[in-house]
């Protein structure tokens, strides 16, 4: 399998008036052809501004340090026209918010077709025909589009005209939600980038929409950012732990949920397992201040683990069995556990 | 249903003035520019009677919707679209860009419109085209301002994000995304924009900026006023032109409200009370 995507050292800040905000600091990700990684945290651990500064969308974010290379290419050099062709083509994104990420004003075959004319203009400011006229849904697109709905489990609505001529209010979220994963299939890109993709649904669409992903990672690479275990469970090959900026445990998805190494894995698995009446396991502390975070790990205050060395030296990523953990349970010299 | 109502009130007034307008050659009674007996009063040859110089009001009177409407029309659009393009890119841009635009903007919007149209229109000699160019390179802050504030709410929206995200450069989220958002406001204030360049222009004919052989609304006025039409008592002469501006004028605001109405619903319940 050869690598697509990989990130070094990658390191993300915002200056807000409260002081410098370190929401990635030295990242640290491969992807391989045809693999599907899950980046897995809490709210605010960096996981939204890791992705679209793949994307180079981070701004007011800048990129302090770091490489991407994607397909062989630097993207962190990349103008901004240049970086115009990487998205949607090379790597696309399906958005969360399936009620905001959609025109209002636009029909669902118009916002498809958009995809597709930004795909083959380039999306500078000329395109063949007029907007909103018939013509432009020429056959070639329309059986494009046909084809990306039907993989969706779409094709049915389609046929009996109830999709391509409504607005995305008269939809149902599960159904915008595919709508918006069919916009970025038919950027026809090399890896897919979904951001919690069944957050923002019902149970009912959230399994729907699941199915639908677990179809589409079998065929290309994708990379899905969620807190749900869940998702992560059902589709992801590997998966990705992130605590407060950083990548603090990387892994097979077996071998991950099997054997969590990282205690902080370990605490958020361990939510994952309550069931009715149990008392959710806390996490002492506080959440992480990413502007004046604490010396050496930055997960020791909260960690039921915390050893003297951890409020000292960072941790490094460390080989332990198949995974790559940053924890000082885990560095030479030191008794794993 | 009221906000209804007023919207097609003010479509049906405002198409009798343009059918007049258009029609004007056709169903004038007289050739508004023909001298003949003056000071008639109105009778059956001359409906409205004549002006001092004998030439037929009611003729005028249709001649004068043409002007009116044109310098109405074509002043908004030019002060509409530069409004637009200034707003779009200042919002859209944001930085320092805005900061001048607006900072402009400012600029135009406080200093006071009739005295600097005056001003202008006085350096550039009277006549229609100049009129038009007056109103509509003075008229656009307004338009700028709020299309700017509208711009700003959109530019932060999901759907501009993603389109970013399929790989939309700037100028094809600005036509494809930002534009047809802002269109709703932009025909409502284009419709506002009439009625101000005509009562503008109505003005300025009045003070005698405009061309002073054209037939519009505020030239008849001006004549009315210093040719002894008020002194006279001749209503026939200035009541008419009055009452069409004004006639014209609060249609125009009518179809303005309901399409901003329908734009923002929010607004319904204030019209309908």
């Amino acid at each position: 399998m050869s690598e697509l995507l990989r990130v070094v050292n990658l390191s993300v800040v915002f200056d807000t008036p409260a002081g410098r905000v370190h929401a990635n600091r030295g990242i640290n990700l491969a992807i391989n052809e045809n693999e599907t990684v899950g980046i897995m945290g809490e709210s605010g651990c960096g996981k939204t501004v890791l992705f679209l500064s793949l994307l180079r969308l981070q701004q007011p974010g800048m990129i302090t340090d770091g490489s991407i290379v994607f397909d062989g290419r630097e993207l962190t050099g990349l103008t901004a026209s240049e970086m115009q062709q990487v998205r949607g083509r090379h790597i696309a994104l399906v958005p969360q918010d399936h009620s905001t990420a959609l025109n209002p004003a636009f029909t669902v075959g118009q916002q498809l077709s958009e995809a597709l004319l930004i795909r083959d203009n380039g999306g500078g400011l000329w395109e063949t025909s007029l907007m909103g006229r018939k013509s432009r849904d020429s056959r070639g697109h329309l059986h494009e589009i046909r084809a990306v709905l039907n993989e969706l489990a779409l094709g049915e609505l389609v046929e009996t005209g109830r999709l391509l001529d409504r607005y995305p209010h008269q939809l149902s979220g599960g159904i915008r939600q595919r709508i918006l994963i069919a916009m970025a299939l038919l950027g026809r890109p090399r890896m897919l980038i979904a951001d919690e993709p069944t957050t923002a649904l019902d149970r009912a669409s959230q399994a729907q929409t699941l199915a639908v992903l677990n179809r589409i990672c079998r065929r290309m690479t994708m990379l899905i950012i969620s807190h749900d275990v869940e998702v992560i469970r059902s589709t992801c090959d590997r998966v990705a732990v992130m605590y407060g900026g950083r990548i603090v445990e990387t892994g097979s998805m077996v071998e991950l949920f099997r054997k969590p190494k990282h205690p902080y894995t370990r605490l958020l698995l361990s939510c994952q397992k309550f069931s009715r009446g149990d008392v959710l396991p806390e996490v002492a502390g506080d959440v992480l201040n990413l502007i004046d975070f604490p010396p050496g790990c930055s997960f020791h205050p909260c960690c039921p683990q915390a050893m003297p060395i951890c409020s000292e030296v960072e941790p490094t990523e460390t080989q332990a069995g198949d995974a790559m953990v940053a924890c000082h349970l885990y560095t030479k010299g030191e008794k794993a556990c | 249903m009221k906000g209804n109502k007023a919207r097609w009130a003010g479509v049906a007034i405002l198409s009798l003035f343009i059918i007049c307008a258009v029609l004007a050659p056709w169903i004038a009674p007289h050739d508004p520019w023909e001298f003949g007996p003056a000071f008639l009063h109105p009778s059956t040859t001359n409906l409205l009677g004549t002006n001092d110089v004998g030439q037929d009001i009611f003729s005028e009177l249709l001649y004068g919707a043409r002007i009116s409407l044109l310098v109405g029309f074509a002043a908004a659009l030019i002060s509409v679209s530069l409004g637009t393009m200034i707003g779009l890119v200042a919002g859209f841009r944001k930085g320092i860009i805005d900061d001048l635009l607006m900072g402009v903007t400012d600029v135009f919007l406080v200093m006071p419109m009739l005295p600097l149209a005056i001003l202008v229109s006085v350096y550039l000699g009277p006549s229609i085209w100049n009129l038009i160019l007056v109103i509509g390179l003075l008229w656009w802050p307004s338009t700028a301002r709020v299309i700017r504030s509208q711009v700003l709410i959109i530019r932060e929206s999901g759907y501009v994000e993603s389109a970013r995200a399929l790989g939309a450069g700037d100028l094809w989220i600005m036509r494809r995304h930002v534009l047809p958002n802002v269109l709703p406001l932009l025909m409502a204030k284009f419709v506002l924009t009439v009625a101000v360049a005509m009562l503008m222009e109505a003005s300025l004919s009045f003070l005698g900026l405009g061309d002073p052989i054209a037939k519009s609304w505020g030239i008849m006025l001006r004549y009315a006023f210093l040719r002894g039409g008020f002194v006279g008592g001749m209503w026939w002469w200035y009541v008419p032109p009055g009452l069409a501006i004004g006639l014209c004028i609060s249609s125009l605001t009518l179809i303005s409200l309901s399409v901003e109405e329908k734009s923002d619903p929010r607004l319904k319940r204030v019209l309908e009370r």
